[in-house]
Order: C-alpha cells, then sequence, then structure tokens
C-alpha cells in the first residue's frame, strides 16, 4: 500500500487508528473479573437489611415457637389433671357440715353458710356397749 | 454509589474489552493486561464511592485505569520492567502478542501500530483513549486531567508525527 497517496488524508489515516482496536481479549477475563466482585462489601444495605430480616425471622420464630411449647405443655398438664381427678378449674364444694335449708325469704333458694351441726342424735359407740 | 451485584455485572460485561485493550494498548503485555484489568475492577468496587455520576461509567472506568497503570509502575517492579519493555521493544512479533494477531496480519495496521509507538507516552496515551477507544476529547480530558484543549493540540500533534513517520517508513522502502 502507498501510504504517499492515501496517508495525506485525515480521515483515512483515523479510520486505520480506529481499527486498532481490533484485538482479541482472553476468553476467561470476563468470568475471572464477575468472580472478583465483592458482594458484602458493595450490598452494604441489602446485607443490613438481610440481616434485620434475618433477626426479626429468628425473633419471631422463637417466640412462636415459645408460645406453642408453653400452650402444649399447658394443654397436656390440664389433660392429666382432670383424668387423675383433680378438677383444673377449683369450685369450692359444700363441705360435709353445710346445711342447706330452704328459706322462704330467698325464693326457694337454697343457703349456704349455716352453723355446722356437730351434734348428733345417736352417741357414739352404743351399739358397742350393748354388744359389750 | 451503593452498587448492586447486579449493577456490577453489566459494568464488567459492558467495559471489560475496552478496558483490557486500553490496559493492552498501556502495558503492551498480555498477562500484564490481564492482572491490569483485574486491578482495575477491584479498585472501582472498592473506590464506588468515589463515583460522580457528571461523567460516564465508561470514562470513569478509564481513569481508574490509567492511574492505576501509573500507580502501579511506580511502584511496582515489574512494571518498570514492561516500562523497559514499551521503550526498548515497543514492538512485539504477533507470536509474542497474540490479541493483536488480526492487527499484525494487516500490513497497513502493522505500520500503523509501530507508528504510535513512537510517540512519546503523553501523545501516546491521547491517541490511544481518543482512537483506538474511541472517547470524545472531553472525555480524554477528564480521564488524563487536562484541559480540552491541551487534549485536541496533543492529539494534532501526535497525528503528525505518525504521518511523517510513516511517510519516511515508505520513504525508506
Amino acid at each position: 500500500m502507498n501510504w504517499n497517496k492515501k496517508q495525506k488524508t485525515l480521515k483515512l489515516l483515523e479510520e486505520k487508528l480506529r481499527a486498532l482496536s481490533n484485538i482479541e481479549v482472553p476468553s476467561m477475563l470476563e468470568a475471572k473479573l464477575l468472580a472478583q466482585i465483592p458482594g458484602s462489601q458493595l450490598n452494604t444495605q441489602k446485607h443490613l437489611n438481610y440481616h434485620w430480616f434475618e433477626f426479626w425471622s429468628w425473633g419471631l420464630s422463637s417466640a412462636f415457637a415459645a408460645v406453642l411449647i408453653f400452650g402444649i405443655v399447658l394443654f397436656h398438664h390440664s389433660t392429666l389433671s382432670t383424668s387423675n381427678g383433680f378438677v383444673a378449674d377449683p369450685v369450692e364444694m359444700p363441705s360435709k357440715w353445710s346445711i342447706i335449708k330452704q328459706d322462704n325469704t330467698s325464693f326457694g333458694m337454697p343457703v349456704v353458710g349455716s352453723e355446722p351441726n356437730f351434734k348428733s342424735n345417736k352417741e357414739p359407740n352404743s351399739s358397742i356397749k350393748k354388744e359389750l | 454509589m451503593g452498587m448492586t451485584i447486579e449493577e456490577c455485572k453489566e459494568i464488567i460485561c459492558q467495559n471489560y474489552k475496552e478496558i483490557y485493550r486500553f490496559a493492552l494498548y498501556l502495558t503492551n503485555d498480555p498477562i500484564a493486561a490481564e492482572d491490569l484489568t483485574q486491578e482495575i475492577f477491584i479498585s472501582a468496587w472498592t473506590n464506588a464511592d468515589t463515583y460522580e455520576e457528571r461523567s460516564s461509567i465508561k470514562t470513569w472506568l478509564h481513569r481508574i485505569a490509567f492511574n492505576k497503570f501509573i500507580d502501579s509502575r511506580r511502584q511496582l517492579k515489574r512494571y518498570n520492567v514492561l516500562l523497559d519493555n514499551y521503550e526498548k521493544n515497543k514492538v512485539k512479533t504477533p507470536d509474542d502478542f497474540e490479541p493483536l494477531r488480526k492487527i499484525m496480519a494487516d500490513e497497513d495496521l502493522s505500520s500503523l501500530y509501530k507508528a504510535i509507538h513512537t510517540l512519546k507516552e503523553p501523545d501516546y496515551v491521547c491517541i490511544v483513549l481518543h482512537y483506538i477507544q474511541g472517547l470524545s476529547f472531553k472525555e480524554v480530558a477528564n480521564v488524563l486531567r487536562r484541559p480540552v484543549g491541551t487534549v485536541k493540540w496533543q492529539i494534532n500533534q501526535a497525528i503528525k508525527k505518525i504521518k511523517d513517520c510513516l511517510l519516511d517508513e515508505y520513504e525508506l522502502e
């Protein structure tokens, strides 16, 4: 090629200079560069958000698990109590010496709380005495 | 500037070829160019906060590349060796320089490649950035931290020198 004739035109020279960009790039370079991306440093905000999410999810799941375990234990305990003859919800039963009597003034409703009667018509051990 | 991993991937995919080419023209060594390209992108990720959206990502990466090259050449012995190679053995054979095989296969381009390596480094970098890397005068000025007028003048002077070099070469033949 005769540069004396052609290189005088600046456009041709510039065109040739631009053609110098036609180089080959190593095939593995892109993969190497992609592998270098430091995700933890760049995604600081994302990373923090993730930590918050992790913290809250851990906390909520722990709280839920604790409540669930407490509920199961409570339910199991109440079931066992009733089967053993205990009353889970204790209600005050009338004692054997309580006297329920009808009172006209209370419209037929039983009245609890009268004086206990310790006296008995029968004397104790009277039949034993007779036998002796 | 906060960059996500996806944004970083996009930046790499769009720019790594150009940055490698620039590194190759700076170092004149394919392996050193590859190392330098990796260092450039690492530096880019670590200094992502310094990116100002006034300039394009391409310009920003080129500026990092040039600064990295200058720093590396100052500090590291291997880049001093490369500088010596640049000064002494400016043109290598196609066998030694595989990425430039296509260029070396073309007679005109091979001559031009030799001619641009006769330039002094500031002019050479301007020519590489403007014609080979495709940056505008303003972008070249931004990369080199020089006034736009100075860059234009340097490029004009460099073109004249290239012409003279090519004329001399063919006159000798």
